[in-house]
């Protein structure tokens, strides 16, 4: 009702106005299907996740023994605005610097794992928003070594290679996930620590360079942990990130500090810890203690900013002249104290008159004497004085 | 006569108002007795990309990337490119589809074999001979010399339209030269697994050196694919 009144309360133009804007919005809410635009690449995802292992829902992980034959499926999505062909084919994995999991390209022989994965189809058409299933054989070769191999299940859009004809670098791209299959056999997990240093950059911070080298036979999750500390106080920066380290690989990792305001020495530690028991897999933590290694410690200096640099100038000055001070005053006490005589007041004297007298300023007098204002001079009082005063201030006048 | 008509135009939009709502209604009505509402969110996958990252993240049709022209010289020289610009950007999409982190790398999309193409002498990639401080042949199977270095040390990272992720374990590579056989694949940005599931970022500033051998032919065509891969680990 309230409401109502209102509506009756404005203007019949308005209304009138209000009432077909609103006309309007329903009329267009109303017909208006809800639709949802998906813009995104096109890709695949593993089509088989199993729940026991949560880094199956990203890449392909078994455990087969020698001769095993597993099914498999990759899922390729087209979530574009476009119809793509897409290739989807099995390499092996190569090494990369870093240590980082990279895989061979599709026209390379295959010797690895990408040779043990057979896919049903190797070229799909999906429409906008389509995805289909690709499914494969992962077949284990007598021959297979203990321990974990690496391989990849890659999708590439379909298309001609483009000629640069002004030469320069033709860019293609691919996504693609890791196939790991453990052989089982004598397991070894085993980590260690070759590089801890940290390197100066052009703008004046630094990087350190932590590298760990998997000297097992499969590939290892590690916990890595650098941490940065002024020389007192709590942490300057705090890095820290579980990263694979393939078999027979190196990982290493850069962790970019950025310079202190404050600049000065500084420290880096870092540490690795990782699942070393022979159960655990990829996407399988034992919960045993995990083993850590240590990288030590890594001192560096980083210079000041400018800013930083005119804040400790000012302090600098500042304590210089806080010295200066404090040294004078220690001086003009120890004067005080050895030089100056004692000398009985008599009527007639001020503190200005006998500092005259004395050729010091009235306020060196009064302080070295303890006298507080207003500095009044009772006759009888004894004061130190600089000089032996022998009269009166009234006689030294009279005398002058 | 003014205060007539709006009356009427009052009584005009009530009317309208009244059959669209009446219509609506019915259409509701049916719908509700005919069909649910169903709507399908197909999961995402890895992406990576050169986009433009000034505007719209539309990802650029076939992306070159111009390499530094030099002179034919008696001495060796270096070329240099940088992949992205102020405006294009390479781009990476990480929609949950990898949730213990991801890499991302180069190599030749021809393999160790590849070279830089040319209508005369070609021109290797991946020979780690050098003889005075010059690239030559000799270091593999081919008679060729040049040697690319990749460089990702000076990579500007930034997050792209996500909402809450940020670069924290995305770790920056150190360069790194291709040498058949042995480094044919070279990491520009490696993301751990406390790095964000849901999120998208743009690097920038990925320099290319190409070593050229000395009295390499002239050209304007030496051309070389490259690969960029993206993947779950």
């Amino acid at each position: 009702m309230k409401y109502a009144r209102r509506f009756q309360n404005i203007r019949p133009q308005k209304r009138a106005f209000f009432a077909l804007f609103i006309a309007a919005i329903c009329f267009i809410g109303g017909l208006t299907p809800f639709s949802v635009s998906a813009v995104g690449g096109f890709g695949g995802r593993p089509a088989y996740p199993r729940p026991d292992n949560p880094r199956t829902e990203s890449i392909f992980v078994h455990e087969l023994d020698l001769g095993d034959v597993q099914e498999e499926g990759v899922k390729l999505f087209n979530n574009s605005e476009e119809t793509k062909t897409l290739l989807v084919y099995a390499a092996d994995s190569v090494h990369s610097t870093g240590g980082a999991f990279a895989c061979k390209q599709r026209g390379e022989p295959k010797e690895g794992v990408g040779a043990w994965i057979a896919l049903e189809k190797t070229e799909v058409t999906l429409s906008p928003g389509q995805n289909a299933l690709v499914p494969f054989t992962i077949t284990v070769p007598q021959n297979a070594g203990a321990g974990e191999q690496n391989g990849c299940i890659l999708i590439e859009e379909k298309k001609p290679t483009a000629e640069n004809a002004g030469g320069g670098v033709n860019l293609s791209f691919r996504t693609g996930m890791r196939v790991a299959i453990t052989v089982p056999g004598e397991i070894v997990r085993a980590l260690q620590i070759e590089t801890f240093y940290a390197t100066k950059q052009e703008d004046g911070g630094y990087v350190v360079h932590l590298a760990a080298r998997n000297t097992g036979n499969v590939s290892i999750d590690a916990d890595v942990r650098v941490r940065v500390y002024p020389m007192v106080g709590k942490p300057f920066a705090d890095f820290w990130a579980e990263f694979p380290v393939l078999r027979g690989d190196m990982g290493e990792w850069n962790f970019d500090v950025e310079k202190p305001f404050w600049g000065g020495w500084y420290f880096a530690k870092a540490h690795i810890e990782y699942d070393a028991s022979a159960e655990a897999g990829v996407g399988v933590e034992t919960g045993s203690v995990p083993e850590r290694l240590e990288g030590g410690r890594e001192w560096f200096f980083v210079a000041p900013s400018w800013q930083a640099l005119l804040v400790y100038a000012v302090i600098l000055l500042g304590l210089a002249f806080g010295v200066r001070q404090g040294l004078r005053a220690w001086q003009i006490r120890s004067w005080i104290e050895k030089s100056w005589k004692p000398y009985e007041v008599q009527p007639g004297d001020t503190v200005t008159v006998l500092a005259e007298r004395c050729g010091i300023p009235w306020k060196m007098l009064a302080k070295g004497n303890g006298l507080k204002p207003p500095y009044a001079l009772e006759p009888g009082m004894t004061l130190k004085a600089p000089m032996r005063l022998t009269r009166s201030s009234a006689e030294a006048d009279r005398r002058a | 006569m003014r205060h007539a008509f709006a009356q009427h135009s009052s009584k005009l939009a009530l009317v309208t108002l009244g059959v669209i709502a009446s219509f609506t209604a019915a259409w509701l009505a049916l719908a509700a007795d005919t069909s649910n509402f169903t709507q399908t969110i197909s999961p995402g996958v890895l992406r990576v990309d050169i986009v433009n990252a000034s505007s719209s993240y539309a990802a650029v049709g076939s992306p070159t990337m111009a390499m530094s022209p030099t002179t034919f010289s008696f001495n060796c020289v270096t070329s240099t490119g940088t992949f992205s610009s102020s405006t294009e950007a390479v781009y990476v999409e990480n929609p949950d589809a990898a949730d213990n982190g991801w890499s991302l790398s180069i190599a030749a999309a021809g393999g160790a074999t590849a070279v830089w193409d040319s209508a005369g002498i070609d021109m290797d990639f991946n020979d780690p001979t050098t003889s005075g401080g010059c690239t030559t042949d000799g270091g593999d199977a081919d008679s060729l010399a040049g040697r690319m270095q990749i460089d990702p040390t000076g990579i500007l990272m930034a997050t792209g339209t996500c909402g809450t992720c940020g670069t924290t374990a995305l770790v920056r590579q150190a360069a790194g030269q291709f040498s058949q056989g042995v480094t044919d694949s070279i990491t520009l940005i490696q993301a751990g697994s406390t790095s964000t599931d849901i999120g998208d970022w743009t690097f920038r500033n990925i320099v290319i050196r190409q070593s050229i051998p000395a009295q390499q032919a002239a050209g304007n065509d030496y051309d070389i694919s490259m690969m960029l891969s993206m993947l779950a680990s």
